[in-house]
Formats: C-alpha cells, sequence, structure tokens
C-alpha cells in the first residue's frame, strides 16, 4: 500500500484573503483508501461549537471560524477519528482536503448487511427497484431503513419500476435494455467487491449520469480503490440458499502502479425456503488495474456468475391452505423418491470492462469505459400439447372450482392428505410420453416418414440470450469554486435473442413443431399448423430450437451534460439529456399462421428522448437544508411493450411513442452530530405510458400478450425518516413512507394470442382510473434500535410494517364488455372489479454481529440476522388476478376469481463468518 | 497467512464438495405392481342399469376389468373410453380429457365400479363417476380426478392392440354394442363417398353409411371434433373396425381413427380393369317390367326407345325385349356384359327363349372395342348359338345356347345381346337368361 495513502492527510492548498472580517474553512472530507468523498462526517473545532457535517460530495464549510491554533476534529463511523491542529487566519477562507483511513477494528458498519443480501433479494425480484435500494443503500438516513427494513415486503422507492433505479458499473448501465431491469444475478455473490459505490437520493444530481427520477447507483470495480485485504467468509441461512463461501483478495496499489483483485464464491442449497427450491450458483471476479503517472489509469474487470436455481411459483390461496404451509411451491414433483423442480431459472452473462481514468489535474477527471456482455439465461418450464395441464394448481383442479360442492370437498380432503397430489406427476408425464407412438407423415419435409415415441410433455427452455456492446465517458471539470460541470456520451448495441429450446422429452423421442391449435381452427389451412414453414412437420429432439425464435435489436446513444453550481447558503444544479434509440424485431422462423409477418426484419422504431433536471438547496446553517428538485422529460417505451406478440410476428402498436415524466420532490434535512432527520414530499406523473406483458393462458395453453396504451398514473407521497444518538452506543430511528401511486385516465387494451392473427381485445377502454399501481407496499414504516458496544458488538431490533400493497389486476376484466351481464354493486359485480390488497404486514428483525482481532493482523467477524422473528406467515409481497379465469370459466360465477399468491417467508436466519487479514 | 494456508483449501474444498443435484435420470416405467383382481364381469354390470333414461348408482363392490377399445386420441370420442371384457363392453365417461395419455387403446384398466353411476345415452349404456342436479334435472358427471385415484387402476398396455371380433353386418346384436368389431368387404354407399367424415369447420357430427354387397347398412357416426372430421371418405371395399353403438334403437358405429378404415379394394359389383375373369349373371337383381340396370352391365337403344326389361316366370328372373305394341319402326337395343378377360380361353353359355314367334331376332355377338357407351361405334362379331323352338302362340322353353368358345385376344370383350324388330312384322319376344362365361 502506497504509503501516502496511509497517510493522515492534511494539506493546505491555499488561504486566500477574502473580503470578509471572518475566515471561512471549507473542505472535503476523503476515504483515504479509495477516494471516495466520506459523507455525514462530523467536523468539529474543538471547544467552540462550530461544527459541521459533510454533504453528498464530503464537502463542509464551517463559518466565522475562531482566528489562530485550532484543533480540528472529524470522526465517522468506521473510521479512525482525525484530529489535526490548523492555523485559521483572520479573514479569508481556508480550504482542507482530509483523509480519514478506515478503523479496521469496527468497520462500522456490519460486514456483511445480514439477511437481506444482494444475492437473496435479487432472486425474488429479478431485481426490481427494492434491490435497486438496497444497493444504492446510502448513508441517508431514510434509504438505511428503508433498503433494510422493507425489501422484504419488496418496497420499490415512491412505487417506481426498476427502470428508474439504474445500475452503473464503472460507468455503464448494466439494466437490461429489453425489460428495464437490472439482472443483480449477472453478479450475485460478489459482494465483497462491489462495495465501492456512489448513489444518488431521488432526483438529487448525480455526477456519473443525470435523468433518473428514482436514483442511481455506480459501482466503481477497479482494483486500485479496493481495500487492500485478503477475506475469506462462510456463511449458513435458510433463505435462498443454505450455504455461502467467499474468498476475495486485494492488493491495494502496489509499486509500479499495479493493483489486482480478486474474488470468487459459491452459494449453494439443495433446498431453500420454499420447496424444492434448490440453488447452484458461482461466481467470479478479476480486477486489474495500472496507474500510468498520477494522472491515468487503466483498468481491466471480469466478472461473471453462473448460477442455477429452482424456481418458487406464486399461486392461489386455497393451495396454501391445503398445503397448510406457505412454502408451497406448485413448479416440482417427486421422481424416484426426490424432488425435482420443472421451473429451473439459469444465466451466465459474464461481463468485460475496460476503464480509462484521466486525471490531469485535481480538478478534472475523465472516466471512459467499454464494454461487453453476452451470454446466456433461461428459464425452464413445461410445455404440453394434446394433453391435460399438468400444473397441480391448474385452476380447474381447485376444489373450489368444482361444481358440486360435496365432490369439491372430498378432492379437497384428497389434496390435503396427499401431497403427490398438490405436486406434479413426473410419473405420469414420462408414462403418456412412452406411450404415444405416433408416425409424423413428411417428417421435416423430406417426404418420408417418421415413427417414434411423441412427447406430450416436455420441459421447454425459455432463452434470453444477449449479446451487448457498448461504451460510456463521464467527465467531471470544476470550473471554479463555485461552479462544476459534468457531462457524458455512451453508445450501446445490444441483440437479445430469443428463442425456445427443447430441454427433456421426458421419455419420449421427439415432438413436433406444430402449433396443436391450427388443426382445430384452421383445419382449411394446413400450413398454419407448422411454427417455422421452412422445416415442415419439424421433428424436434433435445436441443433443438423450436416455437419461437426472434432477436430484439436495439440501438442507443446519447449526452448529457450538468452544471453544478455551489455558494454560502445556496447550491444548485441544471442539467440536460438527449438520447436516441432505435429498436426492432428480427425473426428467425417462418410461422406457419404468419408467414408474411414472422420472418425477417420489423419496422425500425425510434425514439428521441429528452431529459431536463435541476435543483435548489437553501443551507440554512450547516444542519438544516431545504431542497426542491425536478425533472421533465420523455422516455422510450421498453421494447417488450411495443410489440403484439413478439415470439411470433413483427406486428407492433401503431405509432409508438415516447412516453412523458414530470417530477418534483421538495424537503427538509437536517444534520446534527447526534441526529440526522428527513422529510421529502415527491409528485411525480406518468403520462402516455404503453406496458405489455406475456401471459399464459392455461385454458387453451397458448401464449399472448396483453398491452396497453396511453397509460397515465400519479406517484405521491412523503418520506420521512429520523435517527438519534441520544446516549453513548445507541441508536434509535424511525422512517416512514406514506404514497399514493395511482393510475389517473383509461387507458386502451389490446390482447393478442400468439395463434391467431384477430385482436382478442382491440382497443378496449379499461377502466381503471383511481386503481393503485400494484406490487409495492405504498405505506411502509419502521422503528429500530441499536447498541454499538465498545466491546466491538453490536444489536439491532427492528419493527418493520408494509401496508397497500394493491394486487396487480386483470385490465381486461375491468372493461365494459365484461360486467355488461353484471348488475352493477351486486356481489359478482364487485368481486370483478375490486382491486385487493394485501393484509398489513409487520416483521421484527434481529441483526447482530461481533468482531474479534486475532494477533493484530487477523479480524474475525461475526455476522447474524434474524429476519421476521415472530414468524409471521401472512406476509403476502406480490399479488394478481388469475388472468385465466375470465377466459375458462363462467365469468358470472364468483368462486372462479382468486388471486395468485407470493409470500415471503416467515423466520429466515443468516449467519456469517469472515476472517480478514 | 498462516491462517489463509488453511482456509483457502479449506473453503474450496467445502464448495466444491458440497454438490447440488440438479439433473434427473429416467428409471424404467411400469409402476406398482398390480393387486387386483375382477369380480364382476362387464355384462353383469351393465344389467345393473334397470331405469332407462336414469341413474342407478352401484351398490355392491363390484370390480371389473377390461381392455381400453376406444380413447379418445383422435377426437371422435370426448373424455370417454370404451372398455370391453370376454362379455362385453361399456362406454366410461370421465371428467377431464385427453384420456388417452393414460388410457390408450390397448391399456388395461381395472374399476371399482362401487358409488359409480349406471346410465345410459338414449339406450347407449354408461359409466359415470356422479350425478349432478341442475334446474331439477339429474346429470350425469364424468368420473373425477379424485374417484380415478380411488377407484380406477391402471394395468399393463398391450404389446399388440385389441383383436376386434370379426362378423358382418347381418349378425350385429346387442351383446355386440361396446364392443371392437370388424366388418370385412363393406363399403362407404355411393353417395358417401369422397366426403369428410364429419364437418371440421362447423364442427357438427355427421353420419354416413356403410353397406356390404348385399346391401345392408350400417351408420357410421363422427365428430366434428376428431382429427379426422376434414379427411375423405375412400371409394372402395374393404374392411372397417371401430365400436358400435346404439342410438334409439339404431346401431351405429364409431372408428378410432382413419386407420381403422381399410377400403382399397374395388367395390361390390366393380370390373378389374383388365375384365372380369368369369361371368354368371342371373339376372335375379331385375324386376318385372322394369329396365334391366345391372352394375357394369349396359343397356343401350340403338334404334327406338326401348330397352332390355325384367321380367319373370315362375320365379325365374330374366331378361327380356319385344318390339309387340312398341310403335316403332324399327327396334334395336343391346344387352352388353361387363368387359371380360380375353386373354385366356373362356366359353359362353346362356339360356335363350321366344314368345309369339314371327322372327329371329336375337343375335349375341362379341367385340374387342366397345367403348361402353355406343355399340354402334364397335366392331362386332356374331356368335352362333343353339336357338329356342319357335312358338307362335306362346312362350318357347329356355334352351341351352350350348358351350359358345369366345375368342381369344390380349385385352377384353364385351358379349351383346342384340334385339332387332319392329311394331308390325318383327313382333318376337325374345329373353334370355343365365349368362355364363368361364
Amino acid at each position: 500500500m502506497n504509503v501516502r495513502h496511509l497517510l493522515i492527510g492534511l494539506l493546505t492548498l491555499q488561504a486566500m484573503v477574502l473580503s470578509a472580517q471572518t475566515a471561512i474553512i471549507r473542505g472535503k472530507v476523503t476515504d483515504s483508501e479509495s477516494n471516495a468523498p466520506v459523507i455525514d462526517a462530523a467536523v468539529v473545532i474543538n471547544g467552540t461549537g462550530k461544527f459541521a457535517a459533510t454533504a453528498n460530495d464530503g464537502s463542509f464549510e464551517l463559518q466565522k471560524a475562531p482566528q489562530g491554533e485550532q484543533r480540528i476534529v472529524v470522526t465517522h463511523a468506521g473510521y479512525k477519528p482525525l484530529e489535526q491542529t490548523i492555523k485559521v487566519p483572520k479573514t479569508g477562507k481556508l480550504v482542507l482536503e482530509l483523509s480519514l483511513v478506515r478503523d479496521p477494528n469496527t468497520d462500522g458498519r456490519p460486514v456483511d448487511i445480514p439477511t437481506i443480501t444482494l444475492d437473496e433479494a435479487e432472486e425474488e425480484s429479478e431485481g426490481a427497484g427494492e434491490v435497486a435500494n438496497l444497493l444504492h443503500a446510502s448513508r441517508d438516513v431514510f434509504q438505511n431503513i428503508s433498503a433494510y427494513g422493507w425489501s422484504f415486503f419488496r418496497f420499490r422507492e415512491r412505487g417506481y419500476d426498476s427502470e428508474f433505479f439504474p445500475l452503473y458499473l464503472n460507468g455503464v448501465s448494466i439494466n437490461d435494455p429489453e425489460t428495464g431491469i437490472a439482472f443483480y444475478s449477472d453478479f450475485g455473490g460478489l459482494n465483497d467487491v462491489l462495495r465501492n459505490r456512489e448513489s444518488s437520493i431521488g432526483m438529487d444530481a448525480a455526477d456519473f449520469t443525470l435523468t433518473e427520477i428514482g436514483g442511481a447507483t455506480l459501482l466503481d470495480t477497479r482494483a486500485s480503490v479496493q481495500r487492500k485485504q485478503i477475506r475469506a467468509s462462510y456463511a449458513v441461512s435458510n433463505r435462498s440458499y443454505t450455504n455461502r463461501v467467499m474468498l476475495t483478495a486485494s492488493s491495494g496499489l502496489m509499486p509500479g502502479g499495479w493493483a489486482v483483485s480478486a474474488s470468487a464464491s459459491r452459494r449453494w442449497a439443495q433446498e431453500g425456503y420454499f420447496d424444492a427450491t434448490f440453488y447452484d450458483g458461482y461466481s467470479y471476479f478479476l480486477s486489474v488495474d495500472k496507474k500510468f503517472g498520477s494522472q491515468h489509469n487503466l483498468n481491466l474487470t471480469v466478472l461473471g456468475a453462473p448460477t442455477k436455481r429452482g424456481r418458487s411459483g406464486d399461486t392461489f390461496q386455497e393451495m396454501f391452505d391445503l398445503a397448510g404451509s406457505i412454502r408451497y411451491n406448485p413448479f416440482w414433483g417427486y421422481w424416484n423418491g426426490e424432488k425435482r423442480n420443472a421451473y429451473v431459472r439459469y444465466g451466465n452473462k459474464p461481463i468485460d470492462l475496460s476503464r480509462y481514468d484521466w486525471t490531469p489535474n485535481n480538478r478534472t477527471a475523465l472516466m471512459f469505459t467499454s464494454y461487453g456482455q453476452s451470454g446466456k439465461r433461461g428459464d425452464t418450464r413445461l410445455d404440453w400439447f394434446n394433453a391435460n395441464n399438468p400444473m397441480p394448481d391448474y385452476n380447474r383442479r381447485l376444489p373450489s372450482s368444482f361444481e358440486d360442492p360435496t365432490t369439491g370437498a372430498e378432492w379437497a380432503q384428497l389434496l390435503r392428505d396427499n401431497e403427490d397430489l398438490r405436486q406434479l406427476d413426473w410419473a405420469a408425464m414420462y408414462e403418456a410420453n412412452t406411450i404415444n407412438t405416433s408416425t409424423v407423415e413428411d417428417a421435416n419435409g423430406s417426404g418420408t416418414a417418421f415413427t417414434g415415441k411423441r412427447s406430450q410433455y416436455v420441459v421447454a427452455d425459455f432463452r434470453s440470450d444477449s449479446r451487448e456492446l457498448g461504451s460510456n465517458l463521464t467527465f467531471r471539470h470544476q470550473l471554479n469554486s463555485r461552479l462544476a460541470l459534468q457531462a457524458g456520451g455512451k453508445y450501446q448495441y445490444y441483440l437479445g435473442e430469443n428463442f425456445k429450446v427443447l430441454d427433456d422429452l421426458l421419455g419420449g423421442d421427439y415432438i413436433l413443431d406444430w402449433d396443436r391449435f391450427a388443426q382445430q381452427d384452421q383445419p382449411e389451412n394446413p400450413l398454419a399448423r407448422d411454427n417455422d414453414l421452412r422445416i415442415p412437420n419439424h421433428i424436434v429432439r433435445e436441443g433443438n430450437t423450436y416455437g419461437y425464435n426472434y432477436n430484439e435489436n436495439i440501438r442507443s446513444g446519447g449526452g448529457w451534460l450538468q452544471l453544478q453550481g455551489n455558494l454560502r447558503k445556496l447550491s444548485g444544479f441544471a442539467g440536460v439529456e438527449l438520447n436516441t434509440q432505435t429498436m426492432w424485431r428480427e425473426g428467425k422462423m417462418q410461422n406457419g399462421r404468419f408467414p408474411n409477418e414472422s420472418l425477417g426484419e420489423s419496422d425500425k422504431l425510434q425514439f428521441n428522448t429528452y431529459g431536463l433536471k435541476g435543483g435548489v438547496t437553501w443551507k440554512l446553517n450547516g444542519r438544516n437544508y431545504l431542497y426542491a428538485n425536478g425533472f421533465s422529460g420523455t422516455r422510450a417505451p421498453l421494447f417488450q411493450d411495443i410489440f403484439l406478440s413478439p415470439r411470433i410476428r413483427n406486428q407492433h402498436v401503431d405509432n409508438p411513442t415516447v412516453y412523458k415524466i414530470q417530477s418534483v420532490e421538495g424537503g427538509y434535512q437536517l444534520r446534527a452530530p447526534n441526529m440526522k432527520a428527513r422529510v421529502t414530499g415527491y409528485f411525480t406523473t406518468f403520462e402516455d405510458q404503453i406496458d405489455a406483458f406475456m401471459l399464459f393462458q392455461p385454458s387453451v395453453g397458448v401464449f399472448g400478450t396483453m398491452l396497453q396504451t396511453g397509460i397515465n398514473r400519479q406517484h405521491a407521497g412523503v418520506e420521512m425518516a429520523i435517527e438519534a444518538k441520544p446516549i453513548v452506543g445507541w441508536t434509535f430511528s424511525a422512517a416512514t413512507n406514506l404514497g399514493k401511486y395511482i393510475y389517473t385516465n383509461r387507458p386502451s387494451l389490446y390482447l393478442t394470442l400468439d395463434n391467431t392473427a384477430e385482436l382478442v381485445l382491440d382497443g378496449v377502454t379499461v377502466y381503471q382510473k383511481n386503481y393503485y399501481v400494484p406490487r409495492t407496499p405504498q405505506t411502509t414504516a419502521s422503528v429500530s434500535a441499536k447498541y454499538e458496544s465498545r466491546r466491538f458488538w453490536f444489536a439491532s431490533l427492528t419493527a418493520n410494517w408494509a401496508d397497500n400493497l394493491w394486487y396487480d389486476f386483470d385490465r381486461s376484466r375491468r372493461t365494459a364488455g365484461f360486467v355488461e351481464t353484471f348488475e352493477p354493486g351486486s356481489e359478482i359485480w364487485h368481486t370483478v372489479l375490486d382491486q385487493e390488497k394485501a393484509p398489513a404486514a409487520f416483521t421484527l428483525d434481529f441483526f447482530g454481529g461481533k468482531s474479534w482481532r486475532i494477533k493484530t493482523k487477523y479480524f474475525l467477524y461475526l455476522n447474524a440476522g434474524i429476519n421476521n422473528i415472530l414468524n409471521n406467515q401472512n406476509v403476502i409481497i406480490s399479488g394478481r388476478d388469475a388472468y385465466r379465469n375470465g377466459y375458462a370459466n363462467d365469468s358470472t360465477d364468483p368462486r372462479l376469481y382468486t388471486s395468485e399468491l407470493i409470500y415471503a417467508p416467515g423466520l429466515n436466519y443468516f449467519i456469517g463468518l469472515t476472517l480478514r487479514m | 497467512m498462516k491462517y489463509l494456508k488453511i482456509l483457502l483449501p479449506l473453503a474450496l474444498m467445502v464448495g466444491l464438495a458440497a454438490c447440488v443435484k440438479t439433473e434427473f435420470d429416467e428409471p424404467p416405467l411400469g409402476g406398482e405392481p398390480i393387486n387386483i383382481t375382477a369380480n364382476a364381469t362387464i355384462k353383469a354390470l351393465k344389467a345393473l342399469h334397470i331405469t332407462p333414461g336414469g341413474y342407478d348408482k352401484v351398490v355392491d363392490d363390484m370390480i371389473i376389468s377390461g381392455v381400453v377399445v376406444m380413447d379418445d386420441r383422435s377426437g371422435n370420442y370426448y373424455k370417454t373410453l370404451v372398455i370391453q371384457d370376454s362379455t362385453g363392453g361399456i362406454e366410461v365417461k370421465f371428467n377431464d380429457g385427453y384420456l388417452y395419455n393414460q388410457y390408450p387403446v390397448g391399456r388395461r384398466m381395472y374399476i371399482k365400479c362401487q358409488g359409480l353411476i349406471l346410465s345410459d345415452y338414449n339406450g347407449l349404456t354408461q359409466l359415470t363417476g356422479s350425478t349432478v342436479e341442475q334446474g331439477g334435472q339429474l346429470s350425469g358427471v364424468g368420473i373425477t380426478a379424485a374417484q380415478i385415484r380411488d377407484k380406477v387402476v391402471k394395468g399393463p398396455i398391450s404389446d399388440t392392440p385389441p383383436v376386434p371380433r370379426v362378423t358382418t353386418l347381418g349378425a350385429i346384436n346387442a351383446d355386440m354394442v361396446s364392443t371392437l368389431l370388424q366388418f370385412n368387404d363393406v363399403e362407404f354407399i355411393k353417395a358417401d363417398t369422397g366426403k369428410t367424415y364429419a364437418d371440421p369447420v362447423t364442427k357438427y357430427n355427421l353420419n354416413r353409411t356403410i353397406e356390404d354387397c348385399n346391401s345392408l347398412q350400417i351408420i357410421l357416426r363422427s365428430s366434428g371434433y376428431a382429427e379426422f372430421a376434414g379427411a375423405l371418405t375412400p371409394g372402395g371395399k374393404g374392411t372397417i373396425t371401430g365400436v358400435l353403438g346404439i342410438y334409439n334403437g339404431t346401431y351405429q358405429f364409431f372408428i378410432r381413427d382413419t386407420y381403422d378404415v381399410q377400403m382399397e379394394g374395388e367395390r361390390c359389383g366393380a370390373v378389374p380393369a383388365t375384365g372380369l375373369t368369369s361371368l354368371n349373371e342371373t339376372f335375379d337383381g331385375t324386376s318385372t317390367n322394369v329396365d334391366v340396370d345391372i352394375i357394369a352391365w349396359t343397356n343401350i337403344a340403338v334404334q327406338g326407345n326401348r330397352i332390355w326389361r325384367g321380367a319373370s316366370f315362375s320365379g325365374d328372373k330374366f331378361a327380356s325385349a319385344t318390339a309387340y305394341n312398341s310403335s316403332l319402326a324399327a327396334m334395336e337395343t343391346w344387352l352388353i356384359t361387363p368387359p371380360i378377360d380375353l386373354r385366356t380361353q373362356k366359353s359362353l353359355n346362356f339360356q335363350s327363349s321366344s314368345g309369339y314367334y314371327v322372327h329371329d331376332g336375337l343375335s349375341v355377338w362379341v367385340s374387342t372395342d366397345f367403348n361402353g357407351q355406343n355399340p354402334s361405334a364397335a366392331t362386332w362379331t356374331q356368335l352362333n348359338f343353339t336357338k329356342p323352338t319357335p312358338n307362335a302362340s306362346g312362350y318357347s322353353d329356355f334352351v341351352s345356347s350350348g358351350n359358345i368358345a369366345l375368342p381369344v385376344f390380349n385385352g377384353k370383350g364385351w358379349i351383346g345381346f342384340k334385339y332387332s324388330g319392329d311394331t308390325n312384322t318383327n313382333t318376337t319376344t325374345w329373353r334370355f337368361d343365365d349368362v355364363i362365361v368361364q
């Protein structure tokens, strides 16, 4: 480690005489290893009552400092206190640069944030916003609580979708351009080396990107900013995985300007919290830095996390009741006496980054990063043909759907008594396949016949592979002491490859790549049944692609510019961003139903967007701040939202347009040494959004797309948090989010099925005004008490409460056509229309940790977290109307309307032991 | 670094040794050994259905065993199987479809019938799961998944398909209902050939008629949802296999799929392309005073409008022609046999008779270039035959023509029976019968 960086440094750069009578001390506090700003550090002039807390950029300001020699003390949890003598001039300005060294004994925070780690959160959410919250959990008092206490409830800040919480690795966005989701599984298990991060809160200015209303996070993977250490840890848990091993070694900056950091981990479980959810994940990370002189740094980073895990699915309350457990999972069945999960998610999309940093002087920094990411991701699930729906929770198998209540009760009893009836019947699927010997005439269009066992049930692998290349340039320049400029530019090439692969024939020899309904509904058109006309009567075996195959092409580029000004009482920023995005579909199969619309390229759809953002902060004094920020701009719709049936054909929404976002926030912030508080109000509108999602119609066994255009919604609320340290060692905190996220108009609904040209619903008005935006609790609160002992242990107890988690609702039910036969106000009317919500949820969490120093050089950390200590079994974290019912059954029967739910785990724990040297 | 040296290998070992099992192999299938025997026949079970149109619950602990002879693979049957044992067969109704994935044709099934329901659909006995009352009316509910677990046991699947009982349309009886039958030498009636089995567009069921060469008929009924609904019925004669049904006393027949219909042979009475190798026409199919119309024979007037007609005497039927009372200045009509294979030596024999003799009006000819339509366009060679003794005041006895050697020819030929006469002077009635070529 470079000696200079070990120094507790104080450097007086200049002392400038100003025309004031009293001196002002300004400065910046940074981490000695990473040079990252240290936020919320307390800067005190001993014996004067003068103090300040550092801002997000590490800066502070002390006014009216007494002249002469003074002792200045800088403290921050996790760092050794810094005490230094300074000489304050009579008038003018003293500028300090202060560098804090980490205290290896306490390390401030727990070594690992227990219980809710990245790895676990990623599983449930596919990277929805709450994980982003977790990642950019900064020292902000509100986010500290919301990230750790409310992730369990799938809280998303301000109710935004995950695309508004972008994640940047060395400056490049790694949110999947297809879906907007950041797939945290791509780098799960690398907690040790992804600790260096910068975040923006809400619409506050970030200096690595501009237009984000939710807050952005930048992870810095450079080896030179990784703390020098060797670290090995082992953890046990009962959530996604049961065991985790992590090894990390970082050299710090070595002579010759080199720095190396490497990390590897393995996480595994034969069964996680939910039934049959196995976990098998590896991850690796290598980062190499070379510094050239003091101005240039080159970094190469490679990271990846091949992971495979058994999924659990949402299902009906009735099934949870029959199983008597919230661990119930319909995705598996016994096979040879072992639990076999048919729904396996796996992925391996390694990322390479090469980053160049140029700091020609201490006022200018330039970062240029090129990256590539490619690999595969797959989701297996059952596919079936001329056979009954094999899912044990298929709605027609539910006892409540039986016409005769007596028969239903008998069936319910059988389901209660026999676990195998509540799970997949693998043996029946294998048997159906092996006894179904069939002959195909003109197999593969060859003119000859083929005879073999034609599978009725198979495991299909729904792949979404991708190849991505991009570059990003970020430039920061301090124009003068009051004005800083940041700018950036980016280009991204993205190719998503989406197709279905036959993973397992389950005892059969082949399947035919036919649409099983074409013969029924187009008997006069024998070509319609071929999913790929170019290979008629395609004999599909394991490993072959079938069903659909298309590429998503997305090219995007843009640039942004931001100015930040900082006056004594007032600071502010303003920025502008311009982006352009082009996307198109390229079909790789010629579908028999859509021979002219399926193969080849679709229209190229271009979207130009802008963003304007600005904000002001009024610094009442060193403790009290008032601020207001605003954003106005447009965004391109997501690829997945603009194609009517992207798996099959090129047809897209007519003239898709960008949507508009307007957002304002304003609030008050208190930063006192023993108390921090924040109150923020926010109001955001989204206008003219498009939203599409795939749905499965089990009644007909077909995938379809439900697409809405012209959606307006409004997210308003208040965030409040307070943290106080009234007694030494004790920290008390409380936070709440009171949100109201609603739809504000009546959009148009389109429903397409993959196998029919007609729109099942064509621009039907959805009456969803004032319905709630689903999938996040809109009201949350926490109180927490934490004790930190001087003897190197801590313990905390947090009570969390969440309410107003509304279920996602079936848009097709909220249409005039659907309810026309019902009497307004009747039971069925309410059953069909009323939006459901989860019951209010409550958890009590314990975190604790202790560290030991062994032979001065080694440190041992023990961390334990027990989440949901009360083992509450009623925490619903996702609910949705079962879309199937409206089409499968008698729409006038209230029995058929039941929602599919996901429960959060009951009591769960995480215990980790780490050795560091 | 001491700790590191211990810890790293240890951690690696732990990490690598922990194997998560995610791949599964495929054990042999076969399932549980079957520990069940039947204690009742299907015939005995069906006999318990005593309320036509009603629902009779099976009270006794009856276990039947049968082999699936009809499943729902093609969609011709829906949520229904037919199983049979040596005593008979029965339709079994289920609550779910795609039964053939579990109970394909050839699988032995054991059904514990106690508590199940016997009913009938317009006279066709069915075993079903339960009843439900809707609007005061009982209706049957097929055997549910819950009942299957309780009451249905899968037996082995035969390597060879069930063998149908071969019978004839004339031999059908009530015991054969819901059993697998095969009829040989049957065909779709002419009007039903080249038609779809059912209507795949409207999904309507359709009836087609099958008959044998003796014109005995049965209805073939097919579902509009059957995969083969849009296939075309064959025009030939052959075998048909399927399950016998009954609807209000009328037998119906159902096939599993088009493989049950093998009708590529010549239709009843059809003539091979090379001609008949033999012929024996007794005219028993004709009717008195009705124009002779025999499959593959040509009956045509060259002059006038009279042609050969059927006639009879003492129960014996034959062909007859006369110009008497015809008002025709000239009458010439031909009755021409189907083509006859002349590549080998053939001989002709027939019986003839004349009545109210005034002229020699019957002549017999052979041609090798008759086009099947116009006798005048063909080249005819006259054949000599022994003629009956003329009788001016009545009909002569039939006499044999004697064996007439036909010419040998590398092809086929036609024998034409030509009557010539007029209304004024040549009014003799000529008859002939029992045309034998061999």
